[in-house]
């Protein structure tokens, strides 16, 4: 780490990045000199970074990053990814990210409790990473940094062995002990007294049984809850520390002192202390078990990758490691093998499986020329490829990297259940404040009889006092409270609708992109190359004194030696049936109007409308389809052979087959469609009417669309760009969902928030209903988890007790709150088997 | 700086829980309760108030010594 103390000064080192030349450098250390509370700055260019001393009480990196970023310069932060264990709620992500985001250089954090990670933003020469790891182990955790690919799926699967271990051990300890000590503390009641032995009711054993327990397994509640409080943090460990600690200290006073007035010695809790102790750690088995692991989807798409390859060195077909291809290698694939790395096809023809990446279900036809995936399947030939990215550069690395950075985002609705969650320790806390002092002077007084019990339970309370009776209820609130539900209900949905859309071919950059396209009700089309195919193509075919097919020859016999983009479509028509070409003879090109060609002695004309008037071809017999076709925005060319009409062609970019059938289903879900086109009115509403659209935005210039995007936000609509990210990267900046069709395999180059592999309109409405299904889990998911807290809370806190006599016991609520996170972790497992309606429909 | 603030935050959140606890206590006195009782009461109602106002004062001195948050 670069830095040091000098009394109260401090100096750290700077990475600029943008600097030049000298006169760079004389700025940059002006801007920082200029930050009230920086005592001195040099700037070295040759190694980009900047040395300086400041007053940490009177300015920050933050403020010194602002002063270099306002001059145009830019500051080298680093991202890295740690693989964090032993988080158990949202709370633990609280104290993570608050003590991480304290650290000086830090400029961002988010900390993910699904995935067990977190992404943090850092200054290199202000933190280092050992520090960064460092706080989060001090605070309780584990943490490394997260590898990539195969060492991924190995580092995973250790840590979560390791902690399923670690909480085996304390499994095995604390229940069949917890067992003992209830069996002992109930000896008295039921048939037990004829089934226990009597020694086990005697409350020493009970009390050096539940001391292993609370020694043992119950010794990480204590010791997490210690550092956090060091740091001046809470956390749900703190709850179970303070409860099983009260729990097993008045057990203590009443077997040691049984008149000193906690509840005598039929109120020792020592069962309370162990069952807790046993329930909570089921609860983290069980959650070590089900979640921080890496979605389905990644490990899916990890596992994709193919470990070895065939390549062509030296003449010689060697195997190598998939790792060791090299840009330029010539890679051999034989049938039924996976695709090591990306390339193009040089030699050879096969059926290529591309579904694991794009969601095509059908083999895709590969012959040379062809861009080939690495992790795809070659289905029936063989054939030679040659490597052009490899390692983290494939498609497959890209797209692995994609979904995790999803992952790992927060959305915004996550923000609030974590400020929610991160403050309930305090509530909690309080809560359990008020109701002891409501109990010890109000409620015992009231309301408490010695016939009333714990629910699902023969013990009565008997003679507790009013201590024992308020503290009972106090730690049973503070129990009850564990916001782990609340935790996991976000990022758990996250990463599984971002799994969901990956394996459907859609890439969503980030939580928050899911639910921004959730809350969308307006989707804007781009017309060209998005709604439409991009590319004029003929539609109509009118004969005059020729027949249709003979229309055509000679259309294409006049555009033959031509580059216009009618004269392609035209010549495509005729290649499309089968016609053969043949040279004209005489071309002439008459600019503005069309083309004059000769064909065996015949004079042909083609063009519009200007060149027949000015060659005086009538053409009046033809007029009524003419206005019919323009009317439907098709561009009309005219043909006349030897001075005659013969008939008429229109051309026209047509629309996508399935745009009709994306938009309809679009309304379906209630959502209004646009269509912006720099295109004139005639011609667009042409195009709107076949396809469905509510809207057209036509005469819209390409640097104006995103203007148009705003106007659509100011009628306070959720606006959703469709383009393919070329010229329209600034409207997909400005909707409040930008999703870039057809990206095919090259996603990192791509704008907008989400990403569409294949180039099918469908996929938009897959995005949206996979995005909706997404935040309904989420909402679920946070249904219940609240739900549990508001449910669970006021009956801890005895509310039930005045009318019924009964009271949750501190075991109890540990059974609850454990289970409440296993229902949250059990719904969103349901997202798993989630499928788009709209692929059905493309199914039938 | 920012263990001179969690220092001065535990000595403040002492004094808080103090004044909390002292105040239960002698209201269980006015009530009549028997001693182990307002003791151990006092006790809880220490620990919880210690609970609350550590992380509740720690944020907040650290802002007044000028710990910047990044």
């Amino acid at each position: 780490m670069a830095e040091k103390e000098t009394q109260e000064k401090k100096r750290i080192a700077l990475p600029i990045t943008g600097m030049t030349c000298v006169s760079c450098v004389a700025h940059v250390t002006q801007a920082l000199e200029e930050v009230p509370g920086v005592t001195s700055a040099q700037v070295n260019l040759a190694s980009e970074q900047a040395s300086v001393e400041y007053d940490p009480a009177r300015t920050s990196p933050r403020e010194m990053e602002k002063a270099v970023r306002d001059i145009g310069y830019g500051i080298g932060k680093q991202t890295a990814l740690l693989r964090v264990t032993g988080m158990t709620c949202a709370s633990c992500v609280e104290k993570i990210t608050r003590a991480v985001g304290e650290m000086e250089g830090v400029s961002n954090v988010v900390v993910n409790l699904a995935s067990g990670s977190a992404r943090v933003e850092y200054l290199p020469g202000v933190v280092g990473i050992r520090e960064i790891k460092r706080t989060i182990q001090e605070l309780g955790y584990g943490a490394q940094e997260a590898l990539e690919g195969e060492a991924a799926l190995e580092q995973e699967k250790k840590a979560r062995a390791s902690e399923i271990r670690r909480q085996l051990i304390n499994l095995a300890i604390a229940w069949p002990v917890g067992i003992i000590v209830m069996l002992g503390t109930f000896r008295d009641y039921w048939v037990l007294p004829r089934l226990v032995p009597e020694f086990l009711g005697n409350t020493y054993l009970l009390g050096a049984l539940t001391t292993i327990v609370v020694a043992g397994p119950a010794r990480q509640f204590f010791i997490n809850s210690y550092r956090g409080l060091r740091k001046g943090l809470t956390d749900m460990n703190l709850l179970y520390a303070t409860g099983i600690g009260a729990a097993y200290l008045i057990a203590v006073l009443n077997t040691l002192w049984p008149r000193a007035g906690f509840g005598g010695e039929k109120a020792t809790f020592y069962e309370s202390a162990a069952l807790l102790t046993g329930f909570i750690v089921l609860g983290r088995y069980l959650e070590a078990a089900t979640r921080g692991r890496t979605s389905e989807a990644i490990r899916k798409l990890m596992r994709l990758q193919p470990r070895r390859a065939r390549v062509v060195r030296g003449g010689q077909e060697i195997e190598v490691h998939a790792d060791e291809v090299e840009v330029g290698d010539l890679v051999v694939v034989r049938p039924g093998e996976s695709i090591p790395v990306d390339g193009v096809v040089e030699e050879g023809y096969s059926a290529v499986d591309e579904s694991m990446l794009t969601g095509e279900s059908l083999p895709v036809e590969k012959k040379s020329g062809d861009p080939v995936t690495g992790g795809t399947l070659n289905k029936t030939g063989a054939f030679r490829f040659r490597a052009t990215r490899v390692g983290k550069e494939t498609a497959l690395a890209q797209i692995i990297r994609l979904v995790e950075e999803a992952q790992t985002t927060k959305a915004p609705i996550q923000k609030v259940a974590d400020y929610v969650a991160g403050h309930f320790i305090l509530g909690v806390h309080l809560l359990a404040l008020l109701v002891f002092v409501f109990w010890f002077f109000l409620g015992y007084d009231l309301f408490f009889r010695p016939e009333s019990g714990f629910i699902l339970s023969p013990y009565t309370l008997g003679s507790v006092g009013v201590f024992g009776f308020a503290l009972l209820l106090s730690i049973t609130v503070l129990v009850i409270s564990c916001p782990c539900a609340v935790g996991l209900a976000t990022p758990a949905a996250i990463m599984a609708g971002s799994g969901k859309g990956a394996e459907n071919g859609i890439l969503f950059k980030g939580a928050d992109a899911i639910e921004a396209l959730s809350r969308v009700n307006t989707v804007i089309f781009d017309k060209t190359g998005t709604l439409t195919r991009g590319e004029p193509s003929v539609t109509d075919i009118v004969g005059g004194s020729l027949a249709e097919r003979e229309v055509l020859l000679l259309a294409a016999v006049a555009e033959r030696n031509s580059e216009h983009p009618l004269a392609e479509a035209i010549l495509r028509r005729a290649r499309e049936e089968g016609i053969d070409v043949p040279q004209p003879q005489a071309f002439q090109a008459i600019p503005g109007q069309g083309v004059e060609v000769g064909l065996e002695g015949a004079r042909i004309l083609l063009g519009n409308r200007k060149l027949m008037g000015e060659k005086a071809i009538a053409i009046d017999s033809l007029l009524p389809q003419v206005e019919r076709l323009e009317a439907e925005g098709k561009t009309v060319v005219f043909l006349a052979r030897d001075g005659k009409a013969g008939g008429v062609i229109a051309v026209a970019d047509t629309l996508r087959p399935d745009a009709p059938l994306a938009i309809d289903q679009l309304h379906r879900l209630g959502i209004q469609v646009a269509m912006l086109t720099g295109d004139n009115r005639r011609t667009a509403q042409a195009i709107a009417r076949q396809a469905g659209i509510d809207r057209v935005l036509a005469e819209v210039l390409p640097q104006d669309k995103a203007e148009e995007v705003r106007k659509l936000q100011g009628e306070r609509r959720k606006v959703a760009m469709v383009g393919d990210g070329i010229n329209d990267a600034p409207a997909l900046a400005q909707a409040d969902s930008g999703i870039a069709i057809g990206a095919g395999t090259d996603v990192a180059k791509e704008t907008g928030h989400v990403i569409l592999i294949r180039d099918r309109l469908l996929d938009v409405v897959a995005a949206v209903q996979v995005s909706r299904a997404t935040m309904r889990k989420v909402k679920e998911n946070l249904f219940w988890a609240f739900g549990y807290n508001t449910l669970g809370i006021p009956i801890a806190a005895g509310l039930l007790y005045p009318f019924f006599g009964l009271v949750v016991s501190p075991e109890l609520a540990a059974f609850f709150m454990a289970t409440s996170s296993i229902s949250v972790t059990l719904n969103t497992t349901l997202l798993r088997g989630y499928r788009p309606p709209v692929r059905r429909l493309e199914a039938a | 700086m920012k263990e001179k603030a969690i220092r001065l935050a535990t000595l403040f959140s002492f004094i808080v829980a103090s004044i909390l606890a002292g105040a239960f206590f002698l209201a269980a006195s006015l009530q009549d309760h028997g001693a182990l009782a307002r003791y151990a009461g006092a006790v809880w109602v220490f620990i919880l108030a210690l609970i609350v106002a550590l992380p509740t004062i720690a944020p907040i001195l650290k802002k007044r010594l000028g710990i910047n948050k990044k």
